[in-house]
């Protein structure tokens, strides 16, 4: 097999001193992000994203996708033992998890979630070794119109069919296609929106952009909080961490449940692991009920297995779907092809053939994260968890020193520092007005794909716009958008949220608030 | 810190923004609108762009926003009180001397990199935003964002050779 051989020739290139390194310090980092409420592994790739400047690409990637799978492996334990999810992928392992905790069992619930994480890590990355190369292929004969409508979709899937509310979703995703105008224009060469500010021509830099709204605004919205959140308590971890026989039997299927239910989320592009964790959870929660005594409410093992192997394996096919289509399907997959394209490579179908080494480096990498996260959160989730002592003020007050530092670092320059400051007001006023971050970004990176696409597609075709919906590929997806959207105007218009919907949500407020 | 959420009982009906934040937000998009068609009206067009040229995305993009705004408005306007009075509860309740201290912090920093220079500012925006979250031990805040700047300065500059200025204490 051609993937076999070049897997194994990544292995090779990974398994080098300095690059097992960079596999530790992204595992290191992406868990102690994940264990801290807020603290998110795309904000993690944003601050460190000024790095690659010093570092060499594999380095780099290597690093970030250890933080990448980190940041869910690490979520789960503040979410266990104190019952604030470290992340909104977490939320739904919360519910029994932290009842777990509470009848004595967090051992367990800990080793479950890491266990889970691992199953879906490496059960993805798998199906992407051996998918990835064939979806590249066929993504070689996209031509604009393909592109143009892969960035429809992903724009309306991000901001519409996924988000709480779409008006908010939209305005989310117009505030990232303005920004992403700014410059000059790449085909004719004229200076756009640039206000005869030199520093502008080169447009706003990604890194200035994502630091601002995750960090900076994280900062100010946890500012606005400080001295409202109610207090939590830890509750310690003793004892074995390993699983009983019976445990290990009842958490297998949720595991593997949960896995496939995450796997296909991974190429949707809707906005991360929330959407799957939360089905792995109703899945197994209904299953649960048909049994004799039904454990979910008590803490039941399989709420804690499924979505945590739902939200790991969606992390996976994720990394397939910016590998082979350069297609970002959450924040911190856009973070990723962000910083492929600071080394000036372009994920998508030629990324295999032009950079085909780093590829399979990377895939290999992602294999001994998964490994060397397992190894790192099963038996050390208890001293994980003293993180959370770290003092709130010194932390932020940390991130707000790295991320000037970043944005200031990449280009020195003033401009770039005073772009922060009003896109981190920004990114707090939506925060405030529960506005999404995530469609920024994404349109952001894939803004100037869409516009170029469409200019080339319609250049192309004499200004035919029938050119858009010429081919299956186009008709495939622009069907499945209204399909999409069909789906979320029928969801709006049933009768409101059962109230454990409701619940849910309050809950997630209360992490993200924190 | 600041007043408790029962006192702002009284103020918070008075502005029809109270529990609206969307308006905010839509002031914002026709903001963004508003520049995008300045900027395409003043554009120095180079060259043929084509159908859509250079200014095409612009046009769609303040159509857009306006159109995301007033959606915004309409359902701030149709709001029901419940929902009202509970974002507007929210709201009052932000401590909003601790978001004034660390913007501040931020915008010192900004004003002042180039001149001052990263250790002190960086050191000044540490104790800034550790002081504004609630941390009372000024001479401590201090020193660790002292201790945090050098390091950074130490590896950034010396090791990595990231320019970071120097500022004052340079020219001393």
């Amino acid at each position: 097999m051609d993937q076999l051989s070049s897997l194994a020739g990544g292995f090779g290139d990974v398994l080098t001193p300095m690059n097992l390194m960079w596999v530790l310090i992204g595992a290191f980092l992406g868990t102690a992000v994940g264990v801290m409420p807020g603290l998110g592994s795309a904000m993690a790739v944003a601050l460190l994203l000024p790095m690659t400047f010093t570092l060499d690409p594999l380095a780099a990637l290597i690093m970030f996708s250890g933080i990448y799978f980190g940041g869910l492996f690490g979520d789960s334990t503040a979410g266990i033992l104190m019952n604030t999810p470290g992340n909104s992928t977490a939320i739904a392992t919360t519910f029994e998890g932290h009842k777990m905790a509470r009848g004595g069992r967090a051992p367990q619930a800990l080793a479950t979630s890491a266990i889970g994480a691992f199953i879906g890590s490496i059960l993805a990355t798998t199906l992407v070794v051996f998918f990835a190369p064939t979806m590249a292929d066929l993504a070689t004969s996209f031509g604009p119109g393909e592109y143009f409508a892969l960035a429809l979709f992903a724009f309306v899937a991000i901001s519409t069919v996924v988000s709480e509310s779409p008006l908010r979703g939209l305005a989310a995703l117009t505030f990232g296609l303005a920004f992403a105008l700014v410059g000059v224009d790449q085909s004719t060469g004229t200076a756009r929106y640039t206000f005869e500010v030199p520093a502008l021509f080169d447009g706003i830099s990604i890194v200035v952009i994502t630091v601002a709204v995750l960090a900076v605004g994280e900062v100010l919205h946890v500012a606005g909080r400080h001295g409202r959140a109610g207090g939590t308590e830890l509750i310690p971890s003793r004892g074995r961490p390993w699983l009983s026989g019976g445990e290990f039997r009842r958490a297998l299927p949720a595991w593997l449940r949960g896995a496939s239910i995450g796997v296909p989320f991974g190429i949707i592009p809707a906005g991360g692991a929330e959407v799957p964790t939360f089905l792995s959870y109703t899945t197994e929660k209904q299953l649960d009920k048909r049994r004799d005594e039904p454990e979910f409410g008590t803490g039941a093992i399989e709420g804690v297995a499924g979505p945590e192997a739902a939200g790991n394996a969606t992390a996976g096919s994720a990394m397939g779907a910016l590998l082979a289509l350069g297609l970002p399907t959450s924040a911190t997959a856009a973070l990723l092809l962000a910083t492929f394209q600071q080394y000036g490579m372009q994920p998508g179908p030629l990324l295999f053939e032009r950079n085909g080494e780093i590829v399979w480096a990377l895939l290999a990498a992602l294999f001994l994260a998964a490994i060397v996260l397992l190894i790192l959160n099963l038996p050390f989730a208890p001293l994980w968890a003293k993180l959370l002592m770290l003092p709130q003020s010194y932390l932020y007050a940390g991130i707000t020193v790295f991320a000037s530092l970043g944005v200031y670092a990449t280009g020195a320059s003033q401009t770039d520092l005073v772009l922060m400051c009003a896109l981190g007001l920004l990114a707090f006023v939506m925060r405030r007005n529960d506005v999404p971050l995530a469609p920024v970004l994404i349109a952001v990176i894939l803004g100037p794909l869409a516009e170029y696409s469409l200019r080339d597609a319609m250049a192309n075709s004499g200004n035919d716009p029938v050119t858009l919906v010429s081919s299956p590929i186009t008709i495939g997806l622009y069907t499945l958008l209204a399909l999409g959207i069909a789906w979320t105007v029928y969801r709006r218009l049933r009768p409101p949220a059962p109230p454990e919907a409701v619940a849910a949500e309050q809950q997630e407020r209360v992490g993200s608030d924190r | 810190m600041s007043a408790p959420t029962a006192a702002g009982e009284g103020t918070r009906r008075t502005t029809p923004i109270a529990g609206r934040g969307e308006i905010v937000v839509a002031g914002l998009l026709l903001v963004l609108a508003g520049v995008l068609v300045h900027g395409n009206l003043t554009m120095d067009v180079v060259g043929d762009g084509g159908l859509l040229g250079p200014q095409g995305a612009g046009w769609l993009v303040a159509v857009l926003a306006v159109l995301v705004a007033l959606g915004l408005v309409r359902s701030a306007l149709a709001k029901p009180a419940p929902a009202r009075e509970a974002a507007a509860a929210v709201s009052a309740d932000t401590n909003w001397r601790a978001v004034l201290t660390v913007f501040g912090g931020l915008l010192a920093f900004t004003a002042l990199i180039e001149t001052v220079g990263w250790l002190i500012m960086a050191t000044v925006m540490f104790a800034t935003v550790a002081t504004g979250l609630g941390n009372r031990n000024l001479l401590r805040n201090v020193t660790v964002g002292f201790i945090l700047a050098s390091v950074v300065q130490i590896t950034f500059s010396g090791m990595l050779g990231l320019a970071l200025p120097s500022g004052l204490l340079g020219r001393g």
